[in-house]
């Protein structure tokens, strides 16, 4: 009976190790080909390991697109719209959990029933309202339309109700307004949520390919990943290696970014998840 | 209004306040989510092509519904995606997720973890890009060691009009099973310890244990992570476009790649929009019979 179960134990831990290599596998792929040198990469046999460390798909890559600039783009979209929806929702989410006004209920409910709609299906509509904003093919349509996060509001929206009233009935009657009570009570008390959310966001923002492809066309102004689908249609097939770079590049923050923040990303996905 | 004062506290009815606080969060759905969804009625109804003016032609675009092939290989894409993504995610996330659980190694736990959700922190358009060197019929890795394991004549994946769609599938599902995985990970740490040892004091085997612990309490999880999955593949759009734009033919067309081709490059916005709408219809209809089974049988008392 123990043996048995020893023996089940390792096959178990076997099939995850192996199941653990296989998702990681094509990655790792990319990542390897990407220091090869251009025959190794279009060899009809696969290489895994370079012979010797080749940059030379970086520098094809930094040459046949403004990859830089691309990212910096990249990360000023994902700052802007990580930082502004924080505000904007905690201010709402508030709002609703703290102050009474009149068609609260109501328009809380109109909220939420944007959670039900798939955003891309208004793709159409939006691309109407962003072109007569005249905010076509600049960073601006990519950050205004993404700084309103109804389940962020409505996450933090049920958190700021687990705290306790009176934290913030003490703060008034020393004389705090509203915006200092969400600055030194709520915010602090409720960081957690708040981090969470906005570890989701960014990776959503930074990872998105579906708006940018619909709003960016000048190579300069795209995002990253837009920039590389760029550098892979030009290319005919021709900047496999450039791909390979980029593709490393875009991928390697994001098991960095998990290795560290592994809790509180679970954290913010299981939120995501559980309070639907 | 003392109702509430005496109530809540002091100071909470401060109608000014709160519209302030609110007004940027309103004014962005307003303009953002609101507007859309009632310009996209609105553009239903006319003929435009965003560059001369939009002129009224009533029913038309519905009309044109009855008379399009396209739509419906497109619809029979996205349910064939629907259910194969869907089942796949509940079956092999909650395998995965009671395999991790129950793993005793650290190390092994940790890696299966970060190797499992690592794919679905990348960005779609990377995710496509690099599948499409993967499956790649000449130089692809995938058909060298398939061919290498014996299979002398792999198809090629992605412009087969057989494999496509189960290959897009496979793409999909390994590039968005962490979320899953996760929801299930979460439901399953939610679950009391206690419970198993005193089903197992009682002599329950590991069958009847899933049976009658796992799966009644995992039941939120499973709604969540079903209706995730579900409306997930009515939003496949990025594998088709990069990897197969929709083919061959229209084998691997989405809905939501139809609606994006028909507006943005056709200029048929009335059109698209009325391809919206009934994408919107069939999913508010199906989330509403998910939502009344939910309530027959998922379990939400805390434990």
């Amino acid at each position: 009976m123990k043996g048995s179960s020893r023996i089940s134990r390792w096959v178990l831990g076997i099939f995850l190790a192996v199941a653990g290599l296989l998702m990681l596998l094509p990655v790792a792929w990319v990542v390897l080909q990407s220091f090869e040198t251009p025959d190794e990469q279009t060899s009809p046999t696969p290489i895994w390991t370079p012979h010797h460390l080749s940059l030379a798909s970086y520098r094809a890559l930094f040459e046949v697109a403004p990859f830089g600039l691309n990212i910096i783009n990249s990360v000023v979209v994902t700052a802007a719209v990580v930082i502004g929806g924080a505000v904007i929702s905690v201010l709402a989410a508030y709002a609703f959990a703290r102050l009474e006004f009149r068609g609260r209920e109501v328009l809380f409910i109109i909220f939420l029933a944007a959670l039900t709609l798939p955003s891309q299906v208004s793709a159409v509509p939006e691309f109407v309202v962003v072109k007569y904003m005249h905010l076509l093919n600049t960073q601006l349509s990519l950050i205004i339309p993404a700084l309103i996060q109804v389940i962020a509001i409505f996450l933090l929206r049920q958190h700021f109700r687990t705290i306790p009233t009176e934290l913030d009935d003490a703060a008034r009657v020393d004389g705090a307004g509203h915006l200092r009570i969400i600055r030194h009570v709520i915010v602090p008390m409720s960081w957690p949520a708040i981090s969470a959310v906005m570890v989701i966001t960014g990776q959503a923002i930074w990872n998105d390919f579906f708006w940018p492809n619909l709003f960016i066309n000048t190579t300069s102004r795209m995002t990253a990943p837009l920039a590389l689908y760029n550098v892979e249609n030009a290319g005919g097939g021709g900047f496999v290696g450039a791909v390979f770079a980029g593709l490393t590049i875009l991928c390697l923050p994001c098991v960095l970014i998990f290795i560290l923040l592994q809790r509180r990303l679970m954290a913010g996905i299981g939120y995501r998840g559980i309070s639907r | 209004m003392t109702r509430f004062t005496r109530r809540r506290g002091i100071g909470r009815r401060q109608p000014l306040a709160a519209y302030l606080l609110l007004s940027p969060a309103l004014i962005l759905y307003i303009a953002f989510i609101a507007i859309p969804l009632i310009g996209i009625v609105l553009i239903s109804f006319v003929q435009w092509d965003l560059i001369s003016p939009p002129h009224f032609v009533g029913l038309h675009n519905y009309r044109m519904v009855a008379h399009d092939p396209q739509l419906g290989q497109t619809l029979s894409n996205t349910f064939l995606f629907d259910i194969m993504t869907t089942s796949i995610h509940i079956v092999l996330g909650l395998g995965l997720a009671i395999a991790v659980t129950a793993v005793r190694s650290r190390v092994v736990r940790f890696w299966a973890r970060t190797a499992i959700v690592t794919p679905f922190l990348m960005s779609a358009g990377a995710v496509a890009l690099m599948w499409s060197y993967i499956m790649a019929d000449t130089n692809g890795p995938l058909n060298y060691y398939l061919i290498k394991l014996g299979w002398h004549n792999p198809p090629d994946w992605l412009a087969s009009g057989t494999w496509s769609l189960p290959a897009i599938v496979v793409i999909d599902v390994w590039a968005t099973i962490g979320f899953t995985f996760i929801i299930f990970l979460v439901g399953l740490q939610n679950i009391p310890d206690e419970l198993y040892e005193a089903a197992s004091i009682d002599g329950a085997g590991a069958w009847a244990r899933f049976r009658t612990i796992t799966w009644p309490l995992l039941s939120p999880a499973t709604f969540i992570a079903s209706a995730t999955a579900f409306i997930g593949a009515f939003e496949i759009f990025t594998w088709p476009l990069i990897d197969t734009s929709g083919g061959p033919g229209y084998a691997t067309q989405t809905i939501l790649l139809y609606i994006y081709r028909d507006a943005f490059q056709n200029y048929q916005f009335g059109y698209s929009a009325v391809v919206s709408l009934i994408n919107v219809a069939i999913l508010v209809s199906f989330l509403t019979v998910m939502a009344v089974l939910a309530r027959r049988w998922v379990h939400y008392e805390r434990v």
